[in-house]
């Protein structure tokens, strides 16, 4: 009995170690397909010295960060990428600003009142740092009515909005919405409801809010006076704070005859969500649903952006027809003076590849964003960021960016 | 808890000084004795840093806000006022609707568990307590959430506000996420702990008593009610001391459930706040002076516990002192 377990056990072993050593050699017997030629991620984003480069902030960026450095940093050699630590915009800016980070990313660009705050004393100005954007999304009105359906689409103005947020618009059926829609409430055959609204915010600091509240501002300057800002914002006695996005999503889903704001990437994460989703009146007038499409309408609409002033980088509420209004970009900053070459040339390299997307046959940062939910750079705007990194010199006051691609 | 007493300062007689044993040289104890007082100074050294660190980290906010912290009743870092009152508020109902369930559930099943229980239901319940008591408690927030949450919405919160006939306290209408499943969720977290203690502190009272009782004509509550309990008073009191830090000091349970919504709760189904969960969801990329104002939150719990603390440390003194003998 013994012998004979010990004699399978022995020939089970010898047949796994031949096979396992035989592995290689059968596999390539077996044809795969050659992988088609990747020119953005393999050609010009390679290093030809060893570099390691980090970054942090915004957390709006975070999924889309970790997946493209992990692609990035799969497919090049020398490219060591440390990570991307979601502290915060601030957090971000505060890293770069003293060296912990090599690029910090953002939902508002730098302003020298940052610099002053952050960095006092050492002189550095606006001018010191090159901010490309590298994300661009759009913030849904997500609602909670109970017998709407998902095809209907509650029409939304920046004032109604305003007012929920703020308190003077308390109940659904307020005549302000219920005029507004009053032909969709007709052909859908359902009526507002005598409740509460429970308006959900973000409990956190967030670039989301700091977008919602630009869209608020610029749209109904009369109701929301209040300047752009990322802190949570002010709440009645009913409603909820999410801490999150993830969080204010939960907090619609759950609370009956609830609104809330949320990244558009939510929507797609969270298919209940879909239930109520807004159309939010834009500039040229027309009411827009969110989408990839109208998201991007939007951006494209503003061709020169920049990060110098609100004024210059703000992309909330602008002309087009398909253009939804509520959207923003996320930045990311470098100094434009880089001390080491190695870490300079990769770090130009990423941010260009983060921020184009390739051809139909290679993949590059934006391909990676929109798989993440974000929407991808207009065309004009990846252009943008490439002239904006070519502007990044090195020792010698040499030009780092060498890409052509793209 | 059970068993603080002054035994402490008593010193074990050195094992050295036994008869027919030479002496060992005094340089051991020297290595013993500074050993034991590097020990106790590196702990105490850790323990008043922690504490001045915080205490300093807040020192910016009550130079610029002062007592309209504690005073304040509206907190809102746009507009950049720090009054912590509903804060405080949020966190004493939440604590207080936790153990007023769990005080009187916890006391009875540990008695329960001691006298009543045949002996396999006894050690299978012990088990289980203790192993409720080991769940973290975000896996609490997370069931509260998601369970808890949801069917509180959908059936309890209606039928209260129905029975309530829409007065205080259920006048407004209900949220998932609301004071009372704030406080229930943490009456299933201090549930286990007050259980295992008390259980502890009833198993010290002597057999001898509760025998003696007995023997003498009295019924089984009464042996509960005169004997065991007031025996048992000094671990009690120390479970509900433990049991109220705990409730009090509770994060991220309570922030994944309560609607972090920093004003008076307005009835105990609307969304309110606490210190620690306001700490942990505002702390990320706060402006210096919000970093400040966030470390007077955490003096202002760190006070609160402090104070619980010293009460039940008196209570137990006191307790100690009367012991019922029947």
């Amino acid at each position: 009995m013994r012998r004979t377990l010990l004699s399978a056990v022995g020939a089970t072993a010898i047949v796994g170690m031949t096979l396992a050593l035989a592995a290689p050699a059968l596999a390539t017997t077996h044809k795969k397909p050659k992988p088609k030629p990747d020119p953005y991620v393999t050609a010009d984003t390679q290093m030809t010295t060893a570099a390691s480069i980090a970054g942090g902030g915004s957390t709006f960026a975070a999924p889309l960060e970790n997946a493209a450095q992990a692609y990035y940093g799969a497919r090049n050699g020398n490219a060591t990428l440390a990570g991307y630590q979601a502290v915060g915009s601030g957090a971000g800016e505060v890293g770069l600003l003293n060296g912990s980070f090599n690029y910090g990313g953002t939902d508002v660009p730098l302003a020298q009142t940052d610099i002053n705050t952050d960095a006092p004393g050492k002189g550095y100005t606006l001018a010191s740092f090159e901010q490309v954007p590298v994300g661009l999304g759009g913030i849904a009105m997500a609602y909670n009515l109970p017998g709407f359906k998902s095809s209907v689409h509650l029409e939304f103005n920046a004032t109604i909005i305003a007012d929920i947020y703020k308190g003077t618009i308390k109940n659904w059926n307020d005549p302000a919405i219920a005029n507004l829609n009053k032909a969709i409430l007709k052909t859908a055959k359902v009526k507002l409801p005598a409740q509460p609204i429970k308006y959900v915010a973000r409990a956190d600091k967030s670039g989301t809010t700091y977008i919602f509240t630009n869209f608020l501002g610029t749209a109904a300057p009369s109701v929301w006076t209040t300047a752009p800002s990322k802190n949570p914002l002010t709440l009645g006695t009913g409603d909820v704070a999410g801490s999150g996005n993830q969080g204010v999503a939960a907090a619609v889903q759950s609370n009956a005859y609830s609104i809330g704001y949320v990244e558009y990437s939510y929507l797609l994460l969270n298919p209940s969500l879909q239930q109520g989703v807004g159309a939010i009146l834009n500039k040229s007038g027309k009411y827009v649903v969110p989408s990839p499409a109208a998201i991007q309408a939007d951006a494209a609409a503003k061709p020169l952006v920049s990060p110098a002033t609100l004024a210059l980088y703000s992309i909330v509420f602008l002309p087009g027809a398909t253009a939804y209004p509520i959207s923003g970009y996320t930045w990311a900053v470098v100094f434009k003076q880089q001390t080491n070459a190695a870490k300079g040339t990769l770090l130009v390299k990423y941010l260009d590849w983060l921020s184009h997307s390739g051809n139909p046959h290679s993949t590059a940062g934006q391909n990676i964003a929109k798989a993440q939910g974000y929407v991808m750079l207009p065309k004009n705007i990846q252009k943008l960021a490439r002239n904006t990194l070519l502007s990044v010199r090195g020792p010698g006051n040499v030009i780092l960016l060498t890409t052509t691609a793209g | 808890m059970a068993g603080v007493t002054d035994t402490a300062t008593q010193a074990a007689p050195s094992p050295d000084l036994a008869e027919g044993r030479p002496r060992r040289s005094a340089k051991s104890d020297s290595v013993y004795w500074i050993t034991l007082y590097g020990v106790s100074g590196i702990f105490a050294v850790i323990c008043i840093g922690f504490l001045l660190s915080v205490v300093s980290s807040s020192l910016p906010a009550w130079e610029k806000y002062g007592t309209s912290i504690l005073t304040g009743t509206v907190w809102n870092q746009s507009t950049g006022q720090y009054g912590a009152l509903p804060l405080i508020a949020g966190t004493l109902e939440t604590a207080a609707i936790a153990l007023t369930l769990a005080v009187p559930i916890g006391i009875g099943t540990a008695l329960a568990i001691v006298f009543v229980l045949h002996s396999r239901l006894r050690t299978f319940f012990s088990s289980l307590v203790e192993v409720l008591a080991a769940v973290p408690s975000v896996v609490y927030g997370f069931w509260g959430l998601l369970v808890l949450g949801p069917w509180f919405a959908s059936s309890v919160e209606p039928w209260l506000v129905s029975l309530f006939g829409g007065h205080f306290p259920f006048q407004d209408a209900p949220s998932t996420e609301t004071i009372l499943l704030a406080g229930c969720v943490l009456f299933v977290m201090v549930l286990p702990l007050i259980v295992a203690l008390t259980r502890d502190a009833i198993a010290t009272v002597p057999n001898e008593l509760v025998e003696g009782a007995l023997s003498v004509g009295a019924t089984r509550w009464q042996v509960l009610h005169k004997v065991v309990l007031p025996g048992a008073r000094v671990g009690i009191v120390g479970a509900i001391t433990l049991a109220s830090a705990r409730a009090l000091g509770e994060t991220v349970a309570i922030a994944l459930v309560i609607g972090l919504n920093p004003n008076f709760a307005h009835s105990l189904d609307s969304p309110a706040a606490t210190l620690a969960s306001i700490i942990a969801t505002e702390f990320q990329d706060s402006t210096p002076i919000q970093v400040a104002a966030l470390g007077a939150l955490a003096v202002i719990l760190m006070a609160m516990t402090l104070l619980v603390n010293l009460i039940g440390r008196q209570m137990i003194r006191r307790a100690a002192i009367k012991v019922t003998v029947l």
